[in-house]
């Protein structure tokens, strides 16, 4: 196996194809793409479709850009980075599907379908990427582990916009949606490693949830949620009249929410909860589902912490697969969008130190508004202000 | 180690750096948890399979014992293990954890055998939809299995729900393959030891292996065909050196070859004449072979022994018999051949040299029709005929041709050869002898030439007697009505006796020359058994009344039923059986008895209570010439050629004459001859006995042109038609007669055959041209010869005449033959052949 990268800068969709087409020479056999939001999705997916007519393609918006080996590229005039992947041994197949009544049900059938169009009916592909527009991680992993089990590691990050407008989308070589999930199922033939983490920490204040609906936080300990976390950051993420709704968004980067996932030598390890927008009516929006009787606490992290953390799980994931940097192939990256909005300048140094730890093999991140990954518990999850990366071997 | 967190626990403050590296390492810990813990369960798995292959009592039980362990590993509900089958892209179901998941595979999991497969749900592959024994099974992982370096096979673990197998499972399965090719190794080792065992006990083949690392070679093994050819038991032999089979001294050559080959360690083929434990000697064909072992050249000695003294006695019988036929061939005339399917000579002795005027060498590979015959015409002939039965794979029997070197032309070969072929059936050559019968030719040319000589002698002294005979006989029966005393005309009845006696004596001599020169063809036609009877009884009932004996005649059987034979040979045979049984009978009787029982033959016995044989005689009976008594003979008249006329034509026929006979009591002939009844046929019946003419003078009035060169006839034929109220113009040749029958009409013709110048057959065919041109009436024309042989009597009627009537003869006889000739009743002219 072999991977390449682009990163291209303020390019209109045909130059784009154009420098792929130069860049990646002979037909790839897979290339994911990531992609910001003011990109015309269909004259992308065009224009990549007839550059490479033989390819499956995995398109996903990303949040104010990507970032590769050559950088981040996280600024206003847009920026489209692709990762492309050859390899004659393996088996690549992307499929589309809109969420339609039952995104549970759909996600189940574009993993049937991604396999089937792996060339590989019927078979659990060594790992599932996604990329769903937000709103339903949960069931759309739900629905893959109905068909590939729970054993198979799914990830990816949910296609992200400039500014949580709504302005995100996905393609596959067929078509692009706004409203369904683009599933990958990979069969590299070389080994492949994983990891999924984040660079926070409990800051003490932590509460029970007393009421939710999907993703809204409506009451902890029985009081407004919005209240209970103004409480808990000092009146520093909330700001605006308490009957106004605000994003906060970038605002809660540093203060998000967790809910414990798992306990290692009683200490716990958590899973993030980005808080996006803090209701009028004292909820508080999230990036992810909550349920009553969930423990949530309060977590804190930083920016240094967060630079150094893409590069961590890089490694991370290449010790967990056993691979060395000779060996490596190429990775892919997800970074969450949040995250990436609240360091933007930084995130040159994150492309850097990533770069350096893969030894300067290829890698795209992409910055999403939710991740899917496996946790130390061993289970898929959904999270937010999550950091994944997949890494994949030669042979 | 890894719990879900309770609220209390959770709340305990840390400091976030703090916590940060604390979490990392924790992490860092768990991971190496979890992996040692997947690695225990693993190797727990691992070892739990190799445990069951270890713990099993054969090869045969530990794939299934390992089959169960890796199920229980993994979660399974089946594990099967597929075999790929060659050339087609099919898989075959070899072991499974239940029986009847065993048997023929898809193409669809032959082509999963290549890697490692994990199938999340194999109900989406449609796979086992026309596979019921597995219709129930949905999650599927399969791992490729080594055998000999190729993945001749494949584990299989399936489950009942879907997505059960996570990609841990697929590696483990992958270690357990390992372990399964392993097992399925050492199982088709086993299986192949076993059989190796099985046939090397049971085959015929005497097998003996001794330890090549042993300086002395001394056996380890011996099969049970190594004790039956030897007649010593393993016990007796094992530990020992070969060399108590040896009947041949220490120094033999073969002996000596051997022990250098065993001491080398070497292979090599040896003939070695052995002693069995009861003694009896045997030819021993050994085959030694030095087997290696892994690092050792030479580990075994392996020697195969075959019983090879039939082979050996049949090839030293035939080697005895290739020089006894090669020395006959030296030093006899005649020489040997054989040539191959493409009938070109592969083998000629020596002597074909001598006689086919070139080298041996010259002639192998050519031709064998083209080597015997020359070009000309006859040869072509005989050439073509040779080859005819060679391509018919017939038998050449007695084919005689001249050798075309020029010096040899006027040689006579005679070749005689049998096709022979393989043991398939397929034809392979010729074989024979050849002989130069060059002499042998010639005498048998110069006897035919004296044959003919004889024969024409023969007929010559029939025409210069018979023609004499005629004019005595006929003159005798003219002048014996004119005598005029008794005494006078017994003494002419005397002569006529006399006369008759030596007619006999030339028919049967001309007779007996024509059956020795085969010339006496057989006439076959329909007629009744019974009047044969009726016939030979009329011909003797005067002579027996005369002599006063009594005769029997029993006739027993269908006679009435047709037979197809010749039945003038027939009449000819009892003529000289009663002849002779009237003649050695001086008083008392005879008997003809003829039996028709019997289909196929028909049986006749003559009997007399004559004067019989002496017993020392009967075997000369049948001699030429041999008259048993000669008072009876000068008696009775006769030159002894009766019986001996009689074997040979009943021989003709097909028959059998047998004689009984005891001195002075009398004598049985008996004579079958193989005639067979016709099926439906009306036979025409032998022709009765003449009726005699009416009126003494038949002929009155007739004119008749008689032509004969012998005065004697002439005038004999002149009286007797005169007689007889015929008006006669006599003539002495062809000629004549044709001027006079030109000059007048007469009613009959009467011409000799041999006359000079115009012929008797000339005159009639010429007579018959000038009838046809319609200026006469037809002439009815009797040839009166002496040479009246069938085919003679043939050219004669062909010629044109009407009948023949043979000299000598009575006028009884020539009435017989000119009276149906005479105008009947209907004044028409008609011709009769007597």
């Amino acid at each position: 196996m072999r991977t390449e990268q682009l990163l291209c800068r303020d390019l209109d969709t045909r130059t784009i194809a154009a420098r792929a087409l130069e860049r990646f020479s002979g037909t790839p056999d897979w290339i994911w793409v990531q992609f910001s939001a003011g990109y015309d999705t269909y004259a992308l997916r065009r224009a990549l479709v007839e550059a490479f007519p033989e390819t499956a393609l995995h398109g996903a918006s990303s949040c104010l850009g990507s970032m590769t080996n050559d950088g981040a590229s996280v600024g206003p005039g847009g920026a489209v980075g692709l990762l492309a992947f050859w390899d004659t041994e393996g088996d690549f197949g992307t499929v589309m599907v809109p969420f339609g009544e039952d995104p549970k049900q759909s996600a189940r059938e574009a993993a049937i379908a991604a396999a089937e169009a792996a060339g590989r009916q019927g078979e659990a592909p060594d790992i599932i990427w996604v990329s769903a527009v937000p709103g339903c991680e949960e069931s759309i992993i739900a629905g893959i582990e109905d068909f590939v089990g729970s054993e198979t590691p799914i990830y990816g990050g949910s296609a992200a916009d400039d500014d949580v407008s709504g302005h995100w989308s996905a393609f596959d070589s067929a078509g692009e949606t706004r409203a369904g999930l683009v599933v990958s199922a990979l069969f590299p033939s070389g080994t492949i490693g994983h990891a999924f983490q984040s660079g926070y920490a409990p800051a003490g204040p932590s509460a029970t949830v007393t009421a939710a609906a999907g993703r809204r936080l409506e009451a902890l300990d029985g009081r407004p949620a919005r209240a209970v976390f103004d409480d808990w950051t000092g009146g520093q993420v909330v700001i605006g009249p308490p009957d106004t709704a605000a994003s906060i968004l970038a605002s809660s980067t540093w203060s998000p929410l967790g809910r414990p996932d798992t306990m290692v030598a009683d200490i716990p390890f958590f899973l993030l909860l980005h808080p996006a927008q803090a209701e009028a009516d004292g909820a508080i929006t999230l990036f992810a589902d909550v349920a009553p009787g969930d423990r949530l606490h309060l977590m804190a992290g930083g920016p240094d912490g967060l630079t150094a953390r893409a590069a961590r799980t890089v490694t991370l994931a290449m010790e967990a697969g056993g691979i060395s940097r000779n060996d490596l192939a190429g990775a892919l990256v997800i970074f969450c969008g949040g995250s990436m909005l609240a360091m933007q300048s930084g995130m040159s140094e994150v492309a850097r130190q990533v770069d350096t730890a893969l030894g300067g093999s290829p890698f795209l991140g992409g910055f999403t508004f939710g991740e899917q990954g496996r946790t130390i518990s061993g289970q898929n999850c959904h999270g937010n202000l999550m950091i994944s990366a997949v890494v994949f071997a030669r042979s | 180690m890894q719990h879900k967190p309770s609220a209390d626990q959770a709340d305990q403050h840390r400091d976030p750096h703090s916590d940060e590296t604390l979490r990392e390492a924790l992490l860092e810990l768990e991971r190496l948890r979890q992996n040692e813990a997947r690695a225990l369960r693993e190797n727990k798995a691992v070892l739990d399979a190799l445990a069951a292959m270890t713990r099993s009592a054969s090869p045969g039980a530990a794939v299934p014992e390992l089959l169960a362990s890796t199920c229980a590993s993994l979660d399974a509900n089946a594990a099967v293990i597929l075999r790929r089958q060659p050339g087609a892209g099919h898989c075959v179901v070899e072991h499974a954890t239940a029986p009847e998941l065993c048997g023929k595979g898809s193409t669809e999991l032959a082509a999963l055998m290549a890697k490692p497969r994990r199938i999340a749900d194999v109900a989406q592959t449609g796979w086992f939809a026309a596979w019921p024994a597995y219709g129930m099974f949905r999650g599927l992982i399969v791992a490729p299995i080594e055998i000999g370096g190729r993945r001749e096979a494949a584990l299989l673990c399936l489950a009942h729900k879907p997505s059960v197998f996570g990609p841990n499972c697929l590696k483990l399965l992958g270690r357990i393959a390992d372990l399964t090719g392993t097992a399925l190794e050492k199982l088709e080792l086993s299986k192949r030891q076993t059989l190796l065992a099985a046939v090397i006990e049971g085959s015929s083949a005497s097998i003996a292996i001794a330890d090549a690392q042993d300086p002395q070679a001394r056996l380890i093994y011996v099969n049970p065909a190594f004790e039956a050819l030897t007649g010593y038991s393993r016990d007796e032999v094992l530990d020992q050196n070969c060399r108590f089979l040896a009947t041949d001294p220490a120094d033999a050559p073969e002996r000596q070859r051997l022990r250098s080959a065993v001491a080398a360690r070497q292979r090599g083929l040896f003939l070695l004449r052995n002693r069995r434990k009861d003694g009896t000697p045997f030819w021993n064909q050994l085959n030694l072979d030095a087997v290696p072992t892994e690092g050792v050249a030479a580990q075994y000695l392996v020697a195969t022994q075959l019983d090879a003294t039939e082979g050996i006695e049949a090839s030293e019988s035939l080697q005895r018999m290739n020089d006894r036929i090669a020395s006959i061939a030296v030093v006899s005339d005649t020489w040997f051949w054989e040539c191959n399917a493409d009938l070109r000579w592969t083998f000629l002795s020596e002597a074909s040299e001598l006689m086919l005027g070139a080298p041996r060498h010259a002639l192998l590979g050519q031709c064998l029709s083209d080597i015997v015959l020359g070009l000309d015409e006859a040869a072509q002939a005989d050439r073509a005929r040779l080859e005819s039965l060679m391509t018919a794979r017939a038998p050449i029997e007695s084919f005689t041709f001249h050798p075309p070197a020029a010096a040899q032309r006027d040689k006579v070969i005679q070749l005689n050869g049998a096709p022979f072929f393989t043991v398939d059936g397929s034809f392979a050559g010729y074989r024979g002898v050849a002989a130069n019968v060059t002499e042998i030719s010639r005498a048998k040319e110069e006897a035919e030439v004296a044959n003919r000589a004889k024969s024409d002698f023969l007929a010559t002294i029939s025409h210069e007697l018979r023609t004499p005979l005629t004019a005595i006989l006929g003159n005798v029966e003219l002048l014996t009505p004119m005598l005029a005393t008794e005494a006078e005309r017994h003494l002419m009845s005397e002569i006529a006796v006399a006369g008759r006696g030596l007619e006999g004596v030339l028919g049967d001599v001309i007779d007996l020359a024509r059956l020795d020169n085969g010339r006496v063809a057989l006439q076959p036609a329909s007629f009744l058994p019974a009047d044969i009877i009726s016939r030979i009884t009329a011909l003797y009932s005067s002579i027996i009344n005369e002599k006063g004996l009594e005769l029997e005649t029993e006739i027993r059987g269908a006679t009435a039923t047709p037979r197809l034979g010749d039945a003038e040979r027939i009449v000819q045979v009892l003529h000289h059986l009663v002849g002779n049984a009237v003649k050695f009978t001086p008083s008392g009787r005879l008997w003809l008895r003829l039996d028709a029982t019997r289909p196929d033959q028909l049986q006749i016995q003559v009997g007399d209570t004559g004067i019989g044989i002496a017993a020392d005689q009967l075997a000369r009976v049948f001699d030429k010439f041999v008259q048993i008594d000669a008072r009876s003979e000068r008696a009775f008249g006769g030159a002894g050629l009766g019986l001996t006329i009689c074997r040979q034509l009943v021989a003709l026929m097909g028959g059998e004459i047998i004689l009984r006979s005891e001195l002075r009591q009398g004598t049985t002939v008996t004579v079958t001859f193989p005639i067979a009844e016709l099926a439906q046929e009306e036979p025409a019946p032998l022709p009765p006995p003449k009726a005699p003419m009416p009126g003494a003078r038949p002929l009155q009035g007739m004119r008749i042109l008689v032509a004969d060169d012998t005065a004697s006839i002439r005038k004999m034929l002149s009286v007797m038609l005169t007689r007889f109220g015929g008006v006669c113009t006599i003539v002495p040749d062809g000629s004549a007669a044709l001027a006079a029958w030109r000059e007048q009409a007469f009613d009959f013709g009467l011409f000799d055959i041999n006359m000079p110048g115009l012929d008797g057959v000339e005159l009639v065919r010429t007579i018959r041209s000038e009838e046809a041109c319609g200026n006469h009436l037809r002439l009815p024309a009797i040839a009166v010869t002496a040479n009246a042989m069938p085919h003679q009597r043939d050219l004669y009627r062909e010629a044109g005449f009407d009948a023949c009537v043979a000299k000598p003869f009575t006028s009884e006889r020539l009435l017989d033959a000119l009276w149906p000739l005479t105008p009947g009743a209907d004044g028409h002219r008609h011709s009769h052949s007597a």
